[in-house]
């Protein structure tokens, strides 16, 4: 069973995500709303991969991203980034910051797995 | 005329809250401007506003407020990244389209065409067309000295803010804070808010706490004031403030009218916290008790002598009493009431998704989406009726070459129906596939284990039986539970979260030409009517919206099949349950007859033995305490306001549950 911690600060997103995830089994999903919800989350279990949305209120994908990968415990876990076409620049700056690959809203189920997988798969 | 739309008038408040904010904003995005000063957070305000109603709009299907939201939507990105100038001209404009959407809410709201709106997206692709004030130069960034790693995480948003400060000659600082991790949302908050009031927050960047567990964060924020009196303005002792070196200044206009347009409201909506008005609900509920106390000295008053006129004129009173509150009640639970075309839009919308997954074509039909229901229920509801809707689509509707072949068109229907049922509302999902095969379903019970090889059951007599199977839990194939929500995916699942709202379900189904489910729900939960039974010499309140039918008999049709009680009642043969036995009460020992309350929760039918009858009430269930919780066959305890004084609620589910159990121990 695969951890996956999904942050994503539209509840019909997160959802589907999580919906998406279960439907192809093997994943345990957890839901953050926000930056602050991821942060008090990760501690909680070792995830396999986060999923983060970029705009969100408080703290931003980006600032998630970067703090995941500053820090010793979680620098490991493979994020994957969901954003629309309109934040190309801040998904190049997450992919720069060490995310694994990002998906494009609005994406199918299939769009999502397939990235989930090959991040899971070529980690 | 048609009686309004419910949900095009959750539109009209939605939309109208929207841009009551934008108009606010926008104007102190003005009185900023006006006085000089740049307003970042009010464009990033506007913005949000802005795209929360393109949303909206969009949801809703209206073309003219989507596409004047959306063009107004990537005018205020551009702004707020600096790559337009919200010049004199811009605001103007920025004001005369919130006039605009305010006015084509308007029209939805009078059900009129909307006006012409191709002058207005004219006007902004003008101001995007104009020149730009210049978008993030990020060479300013090379004027200060701040941690590369930390600019390397500002989205272009924040970048572009820091650029900003930077050109505005903004003192610049860092401010370093660590927290527990247990409260440093509290911290963090408190925080930002008291900075705000100080200084333009740019970015909070989370980092590890120090000394090991905590959480740190750095801010970096922007002010006119110098370090000394952000310390102070602040006054807070875990925070360690650091300034940032930098470089210069500007200007700005005049002022203008107010267009008091877009503040003229057209709907009368006001929202309210469901929770509140559960409380009003159960005042109600304690007023109805001592509408039931005065009944009782009325009576009182009627045998004592020489009071019988004291005791007509309260009586009158009472019964003035009882038809307020009735009236207040009904007040109450229409506000409650939300129409199920809520969630039919969602659900829309994921059948289109997954349609095309499945590489199915389907044609969804909705109607009675104007059938209300308690809006606490709604949200419950929607997973189950998705699942249902899912189930039609993956094993219901056959695949195009299937389709064809048997003579159906390669399209198939799923239609999802509302309608209200006496106290109740009926949902159902009908599809026009395959539908279910009996001794496929044993088969397939069989092989997963939830039946025994040697059954004995027939595809024909125990066809109603059979079909029940499928709520077994284990019967489904795909059966994932999250900790996270408690939803699975399974027709288990399904029963278990329309029993747990009081509903039945049932099925229809004719093998090649489809499957009807239907849940039948109560229409709310907040108070309920109940049967007031007695068994045992003891008191009963069972919900009387799981109560089918009452039938009086005699202890003569009660038959035993394999030591189980059982009576025929039509064509079904129904389990018996006595009260007496549950609770271990003395059995009634003169006497024939007896009283049959037939209950029923999602496919399941059961019969409970009663000595007598006394009358319906509505009561509101209270819990029990602590150390009373979970006691099987209780649902809580209610007060009837007479001498019967407190009597138990029976949990007709767990019931239900038990003698299901029980039964498959004994079989």
């Amino acid at each position: 069973m695969k951890n996956v911690l999904i942050v994503e600060d539209s509840k019909a997103i997160r959802s589907m995500i999580r919906v998406s995830l279960e439907e192809a089994g093997g994943f345990f999903a957890v839901e953050a709303g926000n930056g602050f919800e991821a942060l008090k989350t990760l501690p909680t279990r070792r995830f396999d991969l986060i999923i983060t949305d970029i705009n969100m209120p408080d703290i931003n994908g980006l600032e998630l991203i970067g703090f995941v990968k500053s820090n010793p415990e979680y620098k490991d876990i493979p994020l994957v980034i969901v954003s629309t076409e309109k934040s190309d620049e801040d998904k190049k700056r997450g992919l720069a910051l060490g995310a694994s690959g990002y998906v494009v809203k609005p994406f199918t189920k299939k769009d999502l797995m397939s990235m989930v997988k090959s991040v899971l798969e070529g980690k | 005329m048609a009686k309004p739309d419910r949900s095009i008038k959750d539109f009209l408040a939605e939309a109208e809250d929207i841009l009551e904010t934008a108009t606010k904003t926008l104007l102190e995005l003005e009185t900023e401007q006006n006085a000089g000063r740049s307003a970042p957070e009010q464009v990033n305000a506007l913005f949000r506003a802005v795209h929360s109603f393109k949303g909206l709009a969009g949801m809703f299907g209206l073309k003219a407020p989507s596409e004047v939201s959306h063009k107004l939507e990537f005018l205020l990105d551009e702004a707020r990244l600096g790559k337009v100038a919200l010049s004199r001209e811009a605001l103007d404009a920025l004001f005369d389209t919130l006039s605009l959407l305010g006015r084509l809410v308007h029209q939805v709201g009078k059900k009129q065409e909307p006006e012409d709106i191709s002058s207005a997206l004219e006007l902004i692709d003008g101001i995007l067309k104009a020149k730009p004030s210049g978008a993030a130069d990020r060479s300013l960034l090379d004027h200060i000295d701040i941690d590369r790693g930390l600019l390397q995480v500002l989205t272009e948003y924040e970048e572009y803010r820091l650029t900003e400060n930077i050109r505005e000659h903004k003192n610049l600082f860092t401010l370093k804070v660590s927290f527990e991790l247990a409260d440093f949302e509290t911290g963090i908050k408190t925080l930002n808010e008291a900075l705000k009031k100080n200084a333009e927050i740019i970015c909070t960047l989370p980092t590890a706490g120090v000394a090991g567990g905590g959480i740190g964060f750095t801010i970096v924020a922007g002010a006119g004031k110098t370090l000394e009196e952000l310390s102070a303005a602040l006054d807070m002792r875990n925070v360690s403030i650091d300034p940032v070196p930098y470089l210069e200044r500007r200007r700005a206009e005049e002022p203008r009218p107010v267009d008091a347009g877009v503040l003229r409201s057209v709907s009368n909506t006001v929202r309210v916290d469901i929770y509140r008005l559960d409380s009003l609900m159960s005042t109600v509920g304690d007023m109805h008790l001592t509408k039931n106390i005065i009944g009782r000295i009325v009576k009182d008053l009627r045998a004592a002598q020489g009071l019988a006129h004291l005791s007509m004129d309260l009586h009158k009173a009472q019964r003035n009493l009882e038809r307020k509150l009735n009236e207040l009640q009904e007040g109450i639970l229409e506000v409650r009431m939300v129409p199920l075309g809520q969630i039919f839009t969602r659900l829309a919308q994921v059948v289109r998704r997954y349609a095309k997954e499945a590489g199915k074509e389907i044609d969804l039909q909705l109607s009675g989406e104007d059938t209300e229901l308690d809006k606490l229920m709604i949200e419950d509801l929607a997973d189950p009726i998705m699942h249902l809707i899912r189930n039609a689509i993956d094993h219901g509707i056959e695949p195009p070459e299937a389709r064809r072949q048997g003579g159906k068109p390669e399209q198939g229907s799923v239609k999802l129906s509302a309608y209200p049922k006496g106290n109740h509302v009926v949902i159902a999902v009908e599809d026009d596939g395959a539908g279910m095969d009996p001794s496929k379903i044993l088969a397939k019970a069989v092989e997963k284990g939830v039946l025994l090889p040697d059954h004995g059951l027939d595809p024909e007599a125990d066809r109603k039986e059979i079909l029940d199977l499928i709520f077994l839990p284990g019967f489904t194939t795909r059966e994932t539970v999250t900790e996270i929500s408690g939803r699975g995916v399974g027709m288990d699942v399904v029963r278990r979260n329309v029993s747990k709202l009081s509903g039945m379900i049932d099925i229809e189904t004719e093998l090649g030409e489809g499957s009807k489910f239907m849940l039948t729900l109560p229409i709310t939960l907040a108070i309920i009517k109940a049967l007031i039974v007695e068994a045992g010499g003891q008191v009963f309140a069972v919900p009387l919206s799981s109560v089918l039918e009452i039938i009086q008999t005699t202890e003569k049709q009660v038959e035993t099949v394999e030591t189980r009680e059982v009576m025929a009642i039509r064509d079904e043969t129904v389990p018996l349950l006595r009260l007496t036995q549950v609770f271990k009460l003395p059995p009634k020992t003169e006497g024939e007859s007896l009283y049959l309350i037939l209950v029923g929760l999602a496919e399941r039918r059961l019969g409970i033995v009663v000595e007598g009858l006394r009358d319906q009430q509505e009561i509101v269930i209270k819990p029990l305490g602590k150390r009373l919780t979970d006691l099987p066959g209780i649902a809580g305890a209610t007060e009837l306001g007479d001498q019967r004084g407190v009597v138990l609620v029976l949990d007709v589910e767990s019931l239900i549950e038990g003698a299901m159990k029980k039964q498959a121990v004994r079989s």
